[in-house]
């Protein structure tokens, strides 16, 4: 004889996930892959650390303009990644659960106040719009971050620091290559976004954008501002 | 059941095995007796667990096998038991720990009056390299090396050029004096391993790294390269000849140094060797300069193509021509191993530093080595 | 009453679309079950070559000379080639992505992975992956002969075979292969923490579940090491950077690289290296503890400190990585730190083998195929881990470095267990897989033959180590310190390992042919009480479970029940459908005591 006891308890034993709970993990996902993202440039970085203690190290150059110039450019992008997840707020009676947009119940809430509320429409479609207005902006604007890195290493060879001459150089190129990179990854999740229109994804997006630019930060900041000696002061101050 | 009776033979086998076996240490011949100890601590140690957990594993499996109305209890575990267990191992580890890393201790702190060797690795040979009288070791740097000068040595610093630049491969060591070996390698990891020695150490190229030991016993112990350095890897040898200090001085004094080398560039040392039996420095040759590592005389395969048989005989290159290894042939293959390629090997041959001396030598050995008689 | 697994309640009314087609079904399909067969099938062929490869070597040396095609150069690829596969495209792609995908959302009660389509993607680049490494076989100079630890200088310098294309695509084949592994990684770590069915607490989860899970973790933190190792040694290689590279003098030429450094490669290596071995050894803990509580009808001894055990093992295994490089010339006060971390995750380690086995004790132990694998595992993992205590102990390990002691060991402990655990859990839930009992004759077989080989093989090596024999060498001719016993020994070792080579068919044949043939299975043949066990269809469809998700009100180990007729309660009964849970409050019986009437 056999009888189910699992299989027909109430409650809680939807086919799917609740939209909330697909929220969570897709959010969770995203801190995980930045967890092992952060680990890479970690190790990267500690190797960089290690190999400026060898006699040979000459420390790079100030940085180019253009470097300044893509800086402010990702900044810029995060910024438009930021308004777009904000994107919207006036339709928020068409915000589903899980953060997805029903335009057929912005479209119903707008008709129910067109008779008073010709502004609300235009404003909720406006903003609608400028969502995906700065969804492009945040695109273009990496787009021309990776377009000015790669001026930048231009730069770096016209001021003869190409890649083998010696190891600061080589780890420069490496480590802005691998970062652009990861830019040019998360873009091609953006196209995804782009089809989708998902608003946790955009804000999902806005959320990889922020996490590569304090990463861009701070690989920057190594790059330039660590020197044998300032390592030297840090590593002496734990003993 | 039979499980049970498996491991039981196991434990036995195991055993008896280690009583029985042949292959245990090379008898010591450095001081580093505390090593020997402390590897046999952990054998106890670690025997004693071993045989016990495969015995308790062996007995429950017996005592309690499935049986017809017989339930497993329904504990969950032992708190108590789990932190007791824990103590145990606990102190067992520092049981291990604590005479590993006071042996430790003591093998990074080198006398120092300890002398000094120095070794310098090579894809796939060795070179030896003594202080000289003002017991300082020259300056060296990879830029220096050359054919000329295999040591890297800075021709500017005055205290190589009575460094003692052995010739061969093959170092003698004083008995009884503790000697600090430091190591370079002018290409990739190798390491020094002397097994009778028990310590040794890698040979990193950038580097220079070391180990020091008292040799104790006097005899002719075998060198190994113990970090794998491409296809030589497992021929590369050469040996330490442990010896009473007057011995030692005698050898030491045939060496050549840097000064007398230079002098002599142009014959090298084989004005120093006997000249006998045709062939006879040819063959002390190539194996004193690793050209066995890769030519063997057998007509095995090796990296290089085997010399039995070679002196005549129709070669293939790699471009398909067919070349007669003569005389001249067998000088370009020595001199510029670069310039032509026998077909299905690969072009690793470092050109080297011969004297036409000694490359004459090299291909009267060489035509000494017939092949079959066809 | 007995617990059966429930209904046969078609999944297909859950409102979820199933594929269709032979395509989305078989071969793109973004179902875990199916991933899981993909990558375990995959793994296993490859897993074969590399057995092949290591057939080779030992023939080498076992009769020296005699095979003229096995030269240097070609016994430095198969040893390269043989240990890259085995540890990464192997094992870790078996644990995890075999054993991790098909459990993990059974034994959560999960319909699927939380990101399917990244799953799917996963395999496919890890076929990639594959497909890159064993095109290294037909680059011309052929695959790396650098060893699979792949060390600068040598590993790109002439001298190594493979060095013009081999050691590229060896590097590129890594590199794909991280990406694959973060791809799943992503997937477990996020389905474990966030796709538990109602009831199924962390602390509740199977120790299978636990050991894949703190493994990934260690996947996604570690393989990076390897991955910013992987680009700079192609940097190096390929662009002349000097990151591992330092002046040099190779074959006569002064090379343009300089002031990189060796050392460096070998710290980023091992701190990828060491955690990955616990990667593989991990769900090897956590599948074995699984098989010995169920087998034995026993919960597993220490639950928490199991679960404790993984997680401290798993974070220690970050901090002992320079247990490799003792005589690396590193600054010899490292010696004292990463001797006494080693050391110390012995203790956790210890706690394990010591809970398996206290498992055992007052346990109604069936030595069915699976437990016989399991038992297998103690022995040689016990013998594995106790040679790591002479190798991680630093003025110990000296004279054993680079001998046939290491291979010896990390063969026991890598190579020998964690197989025994994954054909163990292989056979322990092949009829959950295929609705099918294996051969039990052809499987014993296959038991003892690689159980007793397997030591046979292995413990005299560790002797030969102790003599002073290095590894990785091609050859042992006219070393006057090996006596000609050593050779014959590694005669009879090539003859068994041989032998135990060939009897791995029994397993392929045994797998192949009862997956058509066996006779059809039990839903739960083993009265396990993890919720895999209890989906309504046997083989589970897509869906997993039907209409409704599973709820969990206990562990996965409540075995041992003296009462009732059951001697177990599945983790998805209640307490109010727990008999044996009312006779308890009455008077129980002791266990070991004769009950009334025990049904089966």
């Amino acid at each position: 004889m056999t009888t189910s006891y699992a299989t027909h308890m109430p409650a809680g034993d939807a086919a799917v996930q609740s939209p909330a709970e697909r929220a969570r993990v897709r959010r969770t996902g995203l801190w995980v892959f930045m967890g092992v993202v952060t680990m890479l440039f970690f190790l990267f970085s500690v190797a960089y650390v290690m190999r400026m203690a060898a006699s040979d190290w000459r420390v790079l150059p100030a940085p180019p303009w253009q470097l300044w110039a893509s800086t402010a450019l990702l900044a810029g992008s995060s910024l438009a990644w930021a308004s777009a997840a904000r994107g919207g707020s006036a339709g928020a009676s068409a915000l589903r659960a899980d953060g997805t947009i029903s335009l057929a119940a912005a479209r119903a809430a707008s008709r129910a106040t067109a008779r008073g509320g010709a502004e609300v429409q235009a404003a909720s479609a406006a903003s609608n719009q400028a969502g995906g207005a700065m969804l492009a902006v945040a695109v273009l604007l990496s787009l021309a971050f990776i377009g000015m890195q790669l001026w930048a290493w231009e730069a770096m060879r016209a001021m003869n620091y190409p890649l083998a001459a010696n190891p600061a150089n080589s780890f420069f190129y490496m480590i802005t290559g691998l970062h652009g990179l990861h830019v040019l990854g998360g873009l091609v999740a953006a196209a995804f976004v782009w089809r989708a229109r998902d608003k946790l994804a955009v804000s999902l997006c806005a959320r990889y954008w922020h996490f590569l630019l304090a990463l861009w930060l701070a690989m920057f900041g190594l790059l330039f501002l660590m020197t044998p000696e300032r390592v030297d002061i840090i590593c002496n101050s734990f003993q | 059941m039979g499980l049970a009776l498996a491991l039981v033979l196991i434990v036995v086998a195991t055993t008896a095995f280690h009583l029985v076996s042949p292959w245990w240490l090379t008898p010591l011949a450095s001081n580093w007796a505390q090593m020997d100890d402390a590897l046999m601590l952990t054998l106890v140690i670690t025997g004693v667990a071993f045989i016990v957990i495969n015995l308790f594993v062996a007995y429950m499996l017996v005592k309690f096998r499935h049986r017809e109305g017989v339930r497993a209890s329904p504990e969950h575990g032992s708190k108590k038991l789990e932190w007791w267990l824990i103590a145990v191992t606990t102190a067992g580890v520092v049981a291990l720990l604590a005479p590993g890393l006071s042996v430790y201790a003591k093998l990074i702190s080198p006398p120092p009056d300890a002398m000094v060797i120095e070794v310098l690795g090579q894809q796939w040979q060795w070179h030896f390299r003594l202080a000289g009288k003002d017991g300082k070791l020259g300056q060296t740097d990879i830029s220096h090396i050359s054919a000329a000068n295999p040591f890297g040595l800075n021709p500017d610093d005055p205290n190589g050029q009575d460094d003692t630049l052995v010739a061969g491969q093959e170092i003698h060591m004083p008995l009884n004096k503790p000697v600090k070996v430091i190591l370079r390698s002018q290409d990739v990891l190798h390491d020094f391993y002397v097994p009778e020695f028990r310590t040794r150490m890698n040979m990193v190229p950038g580097m220079i790294t070391s180990f020091w030991l008292t040799p104790t016993k006097a005899g002719r112990f075998e060198v190994l390269c113990a970090q794998l350095c491409g296809v030589g890897h497992y021929d590369m040898r050469s040996a330490v000849v442990v010896e009473d200090e007057e011995s030692f001085k005698r050898w030491l004094a045939a060496q050549p140094t840097l000064a007398s080398l230079s002098q002599h560039s142009e014959e090298g040392a084989v004005a120093d060797w006997a000249m006998s039996d045709v062939g006879k420095q040819g063959r002390l040759l190539a194996q004193a300069r690793g050209c066995t590592a890769c030519h063997s005389v057998d007509g095995s395969p090796g990296v290089g193509p085997s010399w039995k048989g070679l002196y005549g005989k129709m070669e293939v290159m790699s471009d398909g021509s067919t070349v007669k290894a003569d005389e001249a042939y067998l000088h370009e293959s020595i001199v510029s191993p670069q310039a032509r390629i026998v077909k299905g090997f690969s072009p690793v041959m470092p050109p080297q530093q011969l004297s036409e001396a000694e490359v004459t030598a090299l291909i009267d050995y060489i035509k000494t080595i017939k092949g079959e008689v066809h | 009453m007995a617990y059966g697994s429930g209904h046969t309640d078609h999944g297909s009314e859950h409102g979820d679309h199933g594929p269709q087609s032979f395509w989305t079904k078989y071969v793109w399909s973004q179902d875990h079950k199916v991933i899981a067969v993909q990558y375990s099938v995959t793994a296993i062929l490859v897993g074969l070559v590399a057995l092949v490869l290591s057939d080779l070597m030992r023939l080498q040396l076992g009769f020296p000379g005699k095979f003229a095609f096995i030269d240097a150069t070609r016994y430095y690829q198969f040893m390269t080639m043989h240990g890259m596969i085995m540890v990464i495209y192997l094992l870790t792609a078996l644990f995890l992505g075999g054993f991790g995908n098909y459990l993990i959302p059974l034994m959560l009660g999960a319909r699927d992975m939380v990101f399917p389509f990244l799953n799917m993607l996963s395999y496919w680049v890890y076929l990639l992956a594959v497909v890159i490494l064993m095109a290294s076989f037909f680059v011309p100079g052929g695959p790396t002969g650098a060893g699979w630890t792949l060390y600068p200088p040598q590993a790109i310098l002439p001298g190594t075979p493979g060095v013009e294309w081999g050691i590229v695509v060896m590097l590129i084949s890594l590199a794909v292969f991280i990406v694959a592994a973060t791809m799943g990684g992503l997937n477990y770590v996020t389905t474990v923490l966030q796709a538990r069915t109602r009831g199924m607490t962390l602390m509740r989860m199977p120790l299978t579940v636990w050991g894949i899970f703190v493994a990934t973790i260690l996947a996604l933190l570690a393989f990076p090491a390897l991955f910013v190792s992987a680009v700079m040694m192609m940097l190096d290689k390929l662009l002349g950077t000097s990151f591992f590279m330092p002046a040099v003098v190779s074959m006569g030429q002064h090379l343009g690289h300089s002031g990189g450094s060796p050392l460096l490669f070998q710290h980023l290596f091992w701190f990828f290296g060491h955690p990955e071995v616990y990667i593989v050894a991990l769900p090897a803990f956590g599948i074995i503890s699984d098989l010995i509580s169920v087998h034995a009808r026993k919960c597993i001894f220490g639950y928490r400190m199991m679960v404790w055990a993984i997680v401290i093992i798993g974070g220690l295994s970050f901090v002992v990585w320079a247990h490799h490089m003792y005589v690396s010339g590193m600054h010899p006060y490292f010696g004292f730190f990463f001797a006494t971390t080693t050391l110390v995750i012995a203790v956790p380690t210890a706690l394990k083998v010591y809970n398996w086995t206290l498992t055992l004790w007052r346990g109604d132990i069936h030595l069915t195929v699976p437990m016989l694998f399991a038992i297998g595992f103690i022995s040689t993992f016990l013998i594995g881990g106790l040679t790591g205590l002479f190798l991680g102990n630093v003025s110990v390990d000296i004279p054993l470095s680079n001998t046939y002691f290491v291979v010896a060991h990390f063969h026991m402990v890598m190579g020998v267990s964690p197989v025994l655990a994954v054909f163990g859990g292989i056979y322990h839930w092949y009829p959950k897989v295929t609705g099918r009992m294996f051969h039990e004759g052809l499987a014993r077989f296959h038991f003892w033959g690689s159980f007793l080989g397997a030591y046979l093989i292995f413990f005299p090596m560790h002797y030969l180590g102790v003599l002073g024999m290095p590894r990785r060498y091609y050859a042992y001719e006219n070393y006057s310190f090996i006596p000609d016993s050593a050779q014959a020994l590694n005669e009879y070792i090539s003859v068994v390992a041989i032998i135990v080579g060939v009897i791995q068919l029994a397993f392929v044949i045994n797998m192949a042919w009862s997956a058509f043939y066996g006779r059809r299975a039990d839903p739960n043949p083993w009265r396990a009480a993890s919720l895999e066990w209890f989906t309504p269809d046997t083989p589970p469809v897509h869906g997993n479970w039907g209409h409704s998700l599973p709820v969990v009100y206990r562990g996965a180990y409540d075995y041992g029940k003296p009462d009732g007729d059951s001697d177990y309660v599945p983790q998805n009964v209640g307490p109010e459908q727990d008999d044996s849970a009312a006779a308890r409050h009455g008077a129980a019986r002791p266990s070991h005591a004769p009950a009334e009437e025990v049904p089966k």
